[in-house]
């Protein structure tokens, strides 16, 4: 018997860049406006609302007040999750699915200039960490420089994922990073913490906004879109542990709990996988973890990926490295993946993988979330 | 229609003062979690989900729950984390609720962790949940805001200062009989009138304590909940409102929101005349008024007439409908963990494990009420239930 799923009946993105374009309940507003018009879905027509942000991304406390009024929750059911926007997808599929929300909005802005640094640093360990001076960069180059020595990665297939993304980044009109860098001007980079150069890590905030209206399968027909389809997520968690983070289990739990769920049985089948990788190395990582190749074949599924060979996108957005946003950039993949869902030539492919993880805080003791998509 | 969701398990830490507060976080985190799986003799790994909710500024450590090493990462359990500023309790068991009756989870944690014991200016980070352009600069707190709505009742109604003392004093009796309570010191009628002013017209034992303790609640689907206790307590509806971000649009005279809310999850369970209806009560009341503001808002009583409740003893300890036999926010809020907390005390009424503020007779349904974000924008509520 095949799961239940929900539809995603809507969904806009507020183009993202290095300067905010206003506040968060305006692009938020904005945002979700939009989205409900594609879906033909009126305000009161919204059971609950589901945000995706960090107070320390938004330089307030219960920054959810804001955020979600402007997205339509003025006398409704609200809730505010912080893991990412995978996971507030996550939160609407699960009320829908109880029965609780007949059509959801999920809704994220990132607008507020904040020091990424800073706030990685003070969501580490008050005791030992903090006064390391233990931030996002410093995390990740600690697992880039171990999972590099345990797996024997040189930098060129480090390099060539990087490559990958910014290419796909500079043609989406969406992405904030547009240089389509290639892996020579990557290699060529400064080093700025072993073994991460400036372009293998994603050291920008990246502006905008991103909106997704969901609603129970049996009420999807009463809209004016062709839905794409939840129809497997899975969550799980790193401890803070060396060995728990190089094995990429929370991944490996994430995708493994999202395949059951939709029956995927060879998610290298996907249209398009769009990963959460704001270092280079860790998208490298989860390439196995992810399924979609046995550990030591990344360079040939890069290869293929990069050639359109295998008929799988990686990060066809341009994925982290070209747009970070750390509130908001799990809904932006979200909808990345629907619309390479949406046009992309079916060819006997339906499926779309997405990955998400509350990474820009560091990596110990990160969630991770892996959404399968699929066409009707 | 959704599968039956139950509480299962509540574990409680101990509840102190944030001064006298000499534990790490996860020693409070690991207390209260170990309390609830040790008497259902369950181990966190058992579990599918943990729902944590906190509220980042006031821990003085963003996200913490990524590093407590309690919450079965080892095992690899998805660690949610919710936050909705005062209402974060009762969002997250909501969150688990969902999660349970979509059939996607048998059985979560839900945690809510002691908000307050790192904080050092609490009324500068709550300010900061305020508009930044209007209201922040106005230098609103959480007790500025009981005061406004305090004073606007007993204008609008004509009742005296005394009403809220009387409503104060019935809250410090029933906490001094719980021993979960942080402040149990039973202060009476007397002893709250001659406590000092603070913001007019409430005085200092109208306003809560800031506590140091955690709460959490295991919730388990209708098969493993038979299976795990003989007392379940059901879930029959939980739900949340939301109001204006800008503040400036209340009347500060009723929580109508609130009362909107109370409506839609009465339809559900068929609720006509809550008075009679439920047998036991846990209201958000960070401020003595604030209780009497919900029973009007909950349809206990006309508006302007809550304080009649209280003269007459209805909602006391022996009452047609006793509210916050614990002794409610007012004695014990160690921030998040209070929304909660309410929701735990409804459970272990209606389990019979209340202890010395067992309320009496055989209590079936109770209700529980969570309050927070800016200015009061959020409200949480739940209906619970033995069969």
């Amino acid at each position: 018997m095949q799961s239940p799923r929900v539809a995603i009946v809507g969904y806009a993105l507020e183009p993202y860049s290095g300067v905010s374009a206003g506040y968060a309940e305006e692009l938020g507003y904005r945002v979700v406006r939009c989205a409900r018009e594609q879906a033909g879905v009126s305000r009161e027509q919204v059971s609950s609302v589901h945000n995706s942000t960090m107070d320390l991304f938004d330089g307030v406390t219960i920054s959810n007040g804001i955020l979600g009024p402007a997205a339509g929750g003025y006398g409704r059911d609200s809730t505010r999750v912080q893991n990412g926007g995978v996971f507030a997808v996550i939160s609407a599929c699960a009320a829908i699915l109880s029965g609780a929300s007949e059509v959801a909005v999920v809704s994220s802005a990132d607008t507020v200039t904040t020091d990424l640094l800073s706030v990685s640093n003070f969501s580490s360990s008050v005791y030992f960490e903090q006064p390391l001076g233990l931030n996002f960069l410093t995390s990740y180059a600690l697992f880039s420089s171990a999972w590099m020595d345990r797996c024997q990665f040189s930098e060129d297939v480090i390099a060539a994922a990087a490559e990958n993304s910014f290419r796909s980044g500079a043609a989406n009109e969406y992405a904030h990073v547009k240089d389509g860098l290639s892996r020579y001007d990557v290699l060529k980079s400064d080093l700025i913490a072993w073994p991460l150069r400036a372009h293998t890590v994603a050291m920008q905030h990246s502006y905008g906004a991103a909106a997704v209206i969901l609603a129970a399968e049996s009420a999807a027909e009463k809209f004016e879109v062709e839905p794409v389809f939840v129809s497997g997520f899975g969550m799980s968690t790193f401890a803070d542990d060396l060995d728990d983070w190089l094995a990429m289990s929370a991944v490996r739990k994430s995708a493994a709990a999202a395949y059951a769920m939709a029956g995927v049985t060879s998610p290298a089948a996907a249209v398009a996988v769009e990963i959460n990788a704001p270092f280079a190395p860790f998208e490298v990582a989860a390439y196995s973890a992810l399924g979609l190749c046995s550990q030591g074949s990344e360079a040939e599924l890069l290869r293929s990926a990069a050639t359109g060979g295998n008929g799988m996108r990686i990060n066809p957005s341009g994925g982290t490295l070209c747009t970070n946003a750390p509130n908001s950039g799990g809904l932006f993949r979200v909808v990345q993946a629907a619309m390479a869902l949406q046009d992309a030539p079916s060819r006997g492919r339906k499926r779309a993988i997405v990955h998400d993880s509350d990474l820009s805080l560091g990596v110990a003791g990160s969630s991770h979330a892996v959404l399968v998509l699929e066409k009707g | 229609m959704a599968r039956r969701v139950a509480v299962v398990g509540v574990g409680y830490s101990d509840y102190t003062s944030i001064r006298r507060e000499t534990r790490e976080k996860s020693e409070i985190a690991r207390s209260a979690i170990r309390a609830a799986l040790d008497d259902l003799e369950l181990s966190l790994g058992e579990l599918d989900a943990v729902v944590y909710s906190s509220v980042d500024g006031f821990e003085g450590w963003n996200r913490c729950e990524r590093l407590l090493p309690c919450f079965g990462q080892h095992a690899g359990l998805p660690v949610y984390s919710v936050h909705t500023g005062g209402t974060g309790g009762a969002s997250a068991l909501k969150e688990a609720w969902h999660m349970i009756a979509a059939e996607l989870y048998e059985l979560v944690l839900v945690y809510a962790g002691s908000t307050f014991n790192a904080v050092v200016d609490m009324q500068q980070i709550l300010n900061t949940a305020m508009d930044p352009i209007f209201e922040k600069p106005l230098g609103t707190g959480a007790i500025t805001i009981g005061a406004w709505y305090a004073s606007r009742y007993l204008e609008e109604y004509g009742w005296e200062e005394e009403e809220l003392a009387r409503m104060a004093a019935q809250s410090h009796a029933h906490a001094a009989r719980n021993s979960h309570a942080h402040l149990r010191h039973g202060w009476t009628f007397d002893d709250v009138m001659k406590s000092r002013m603070v913001s007019w017209p409430l005085r200092e034992y109208e306003i809560c304590p800031a506590s140091s303790g955690a709460t959490c609640i295991v919730l388990a689907s209708q098969a493993r909940a038979c299976n795990l206790t003989s007392t379940p307590v059901w879930i029959d509806a939980i739900g949340s409102s939301t109001d204006t971000f800008l503040s400036g649009y209340r009347e500060y005279l009723e929580f109508d929101m609130l009362a909107a809310l109370a409506a839609e999850l009465y339809s559900q369970c068929a609720i006509t005349d809550p008075l009679n209806d439920f047998d036991v009560a846990e209201l958000f009341n960070p401020f003595a008024n604030f209780e009497l503001l919900e029973y009007e808002a909950l349809g206990f009583c006309g508006k302007g007439e809550a304080p009649n409740l209280v003269r007459e003893g209805v909602t006391a300890m022996g009452g047609k409908l006793p509210v916050n036999p614990s002794g409610g926010t007012l004695c014990t809020n160690s921030g998040i963990a209070a929304s909660l907390t309410r929701f735990a005390e409804v459970a272990v009424q209606l389990m019979g494990k209340a202890g010395d503020h067992q309320v009496s007779g055989e209590p079936k349904r109770g209700i529980a009420h969570a309050w927070g974000g800016s200015n009061g924008q959020f409200h949480g509520l739940g209906i619970l239930s033995r069969d």
